[in-house]
């Protein structure tokens, strides 16, 4: 454990360097978006790290550790690299005294609405955190379930398991693993969405600056789109889509600057800009393929800003701006430039290039049908791009608008889970800044553009609007416009009035989010009785199936534990919270005998087995049932748990 | 902005209010119940009875 937790901050310290060396050459040329920078940059390199170490065989606290000590020494001593601490400290003291001007600008009640929001935030996250075990189903089945087995094996690789979507693009679970490797236990794993919860929120806050909004109204736009429910349980549910949210959000905070702030001749930012942005497309291109349908709205938004204003010529600048820039590097900097494009376009495009060297694929394990006509084959049908389509998920938009159906919860069933501020405040600021404010226009169009490109391709389903956690953003921005126009003549009291109600608006988008809105009292008891070491998903019986809790009870932690899932069944809590239970898929049909079954077991290592309703298809439970009954050859050893007779 | 958009957005939001607060307000508070509930042991019973 200690020599963990010396890697765990060994790796941690390279990861800030490299982010640090990386972030100084990549300028933005303005605060906020230096912010995001880093923020990023933090995510991308360690992510970065773990996939190096995980795909050559050296996913363990000790090998990590000391790649991580080589590259701090490479960070110390190499030209473009080197950053003394002298320079550390001197560049930290200008942003601390940055960051309190800052600060100071800020109207006092927003001070006192931030620092609440920051508090209250921070102390939901950490209790959830510590309390609870992960427990949202995606996670359960595969996210999870990646990391688990690259953990055990020390290595990121595919496996044998029922569950294809282990297949998927992986950046997330890559850079979640660096939360569980070191300590080889998964207390704190579902911190690694807080990452980019932060960095949505701020980049919501770089966007509003960039559209020209003041201070104040990039504040209230960030903690509006921050306090979105749907937004807050994502950042602790253990799944993929807050950090297409950060991307989406953080590639829109830079089209924007690019666009309003094209080149600049006395502190030029070009190459830094376009080289961020473009580590971030791909950055979420290996996190979720989905991101190419959001590209086009994000490209119409400068499209119609600029039109007849010279949109190619200022494109033509940007780039020839940064040519300029990479040109006036020293040689060093330059390949260090290059390096950081390569493993973005690695980290971008490598899973679907494995997949389709293992499957023929690209997309595997989904289908790919244009127009009806199937372009990729595989076992799962999810990317359709068809108008039938876009309408059946247009209707169940409809259908969630107003989450009047249900709770606002993880997976977000039947609901949108944009909350009281998008429905109450969003809506109208966003029809007053089309109707008022021309500015608005292209950013409505473009969000709806990704929008509706998104609704063309996914299945319909009543989560889907898991994947649209982003879109309120839309409204954040639009209400920052209205906040700029308020009269400086509005009457004090009428002025309160406005921040009780979006204070109100706030509060209560939070409070909503307190327990998911799912878990109880009691389960929660249940959880805090346990040692935080032990609260793991197969106890926390939320939706756990009591063959899952059982099997963690009798079968022996040094034997193998097999299992028998669809492709949508649960898998990770047969690890253990500290992934030390070693499992095994076994394969075996419906009208196959005992013999046969206890055959596939030992074929498969193991003398054990779980099934367990809605996990596992009915008819192998009934085969393993009858088999017990008789009991000649396999017996039951507790509910759901089969072991092979001696 | 003039004082007819403001009165005409304050209207329309509260209106928006009173219609996401069909059932949202119930959803939305429960967490605040369920909070009680773990702070003040026997305070109340589960209402959704995932207790």
């Amino acid at each position: 454990m200690i020599i963990g937790l010396l890697a765990w901050a060994v790796s941690g310290l390279f990861v800030f360097l490299l982010s640090y060396s990386l972030h100084r050459l990549l300028r933005t040329g303005r605060p906020s978006l230096e912010v995001i920078s880093f923020s990023f940059l933090l995510i991308f390199t360690a992510t970065l790290l773990i996939l190096v170490a995980g795909l050559v065989g050296w996913l363990r606290p000790v090998p990590i550790l000391l790649l991580s000590i080589a590259g701090i020494a490479g960070i110390f001593t190499i030209g473009s690299f080197r950053v003394g601490v002298p320079l550390i400290v001197g560049e930290s003291r200008s942003l601390v005294r940055a960051a309190i001007r800052w600060w100071a600008s800020l109207p006092s009640w927003l001070r006192m609405i931030t620092v609440i929001a920051v508090l209250l935030s921070t102390a939901r996250f950490l209790f959830l955190v510590w309390a609870l075990p992960p427990f949202v189903w995606d996670s359960l089945s595969y996210h999870l379930t990646n990391i688990a087995h690259w953990i055990q094996a020390g290595r990121i690789e595919t496996f044998d398991t029922p569950v294809d979507r282990i297949f998927n693009p992986a950046n997330y679970e890559v850079f979640a693993t660096w939360f569980a490797v070191f300590v080889h236990h998964d207390a704190v794993i579902e911190a690694a969405g807080i990452p980019p919860y932060v960095l949505a929120v701020v980049a919501v806050y770089a966007a509003a600056r960039g559209i020209g909004r003041s201070r104040s109204a990039s504040v209230l736009a960030a903690l509006a789109y921050g306090s979105t429910p749907a937004v807050i349980i994502a950042a602790t549910g253990t799944k993929n889509d807050i950090f297409l949210a950060a991307y989406y959000l953080t590639a829109l905070a830079l089209v924007i600057d690019l666009t309003f702030r094209p080149a600049e001749r006395t502190a030029p930012a070009s190459l830094g800009r376009l080289m961020l942005l473009a580590l971030v497309l791909l950055m979420a291109a290996g996190t979720k393929t989905y991101i190419l349908h959001l590209l086009p709205g994000l490209l119409l938004m400068p499209i119609l800003w600029t039109r007849g204003r010279g949109g190619r010529l200022r494109i033509s600048q940007l780039l020839v701006s940064g040519r300029q820039e990479f040109r006036l590097l020293a040689r060093p900097g330059r390949i260090l430039l290059i390096g950081v494009l390569v493993s973005g376009l690695f980290m971008g495009i490598f899973w679907n290039v494995r997949n389709w060297v293992v499957s023929g694929n690209p997309f595997y394990p989904y289908d790919v049908l244009v127009a009806g006509k199937t372009v990729f084959q595989g076992p799962e049908s999810e990317f359709r791009l068809s108008t039938r389509e876009l309408a059946a998920n247009l209707q169940g938009f409809a259908a969630k608008f107003g989450d009047w159906q249900d709770p606002i919860r993880p997976d977000l069933p039947n609901t949108t889970g944009w909350g009281w501020f998008a429905y109450v405040i969003g809506l109208p600021s966003l029809g007053w800044a089309v109707l008022r404010r021309r500015r608005a226009r292209p950013l409505v169009l473009g969000f709806a553009l990704s929008f509706l490109l998104l609704m063309l391709s996914t299945g319909p389903s009543p989560w889907n609007m898991r994947f649209a956690i982003w879109f309120p953003a839309v409204f954040s921005l639009c209400f920052s416009e209205l906040v700029d126009s308020l009269p400086a003549s509005l009457p004090r009291i009428s002025r309160k009035a406005f921040v009780a109600y979006l204070t109100l608006m706030l509060g209560v988008n939070f409070v909503a989010t307190l327990n998911y809105n799912r878990v109880s009292a009691e389960e929660f008891r249940s959880m805090l009785a346990l040692p935080v070491g032990e609260r793991h998903s197969a106890v926390f019986r939320d939706n756990m199936p009591d063959p899952y809790t059982l099997a963690l009870e009798v079968v022996p932690n040094d034997e193998v534990l097999g299992f028998n899932v669809t492709g949508n069944g649960f898998i990770y809590p047969l690890y253990r919270a500290d992934l030390s239970q070693e499992i095994a898929y076994v394969r075996f049909a419906a009208f196959d005998n005992c013999e046969q079954v206890a055959a596939a077991m030992l074929a498969s290592g193991t003398r054990y087995l779980l099934v367990a309703p809605e996990h596992t298809e009915d008819e192998k439970i009934s085969v393993m049932r009858a088999c017990a009954e008789t009991g000649e050859v396999i017996r039951e050893r507790a509910r759901g748990v089969y072991v092979i007779r001696r | 902005m003039t004082k007819a958009e403001i009165y005409a957005l304050a209207a329309v939001s509260l209106m928006l209010g009173f219609w996401y607060a069909t059932p949202q307000l119930f959803f939305s508070l429960h967490p605040l119940y369920e909070l009680a509930r773990l702070l003040f042991p026997g305070m109340a019973a589960s209402i959704t009875g995932n207790g």
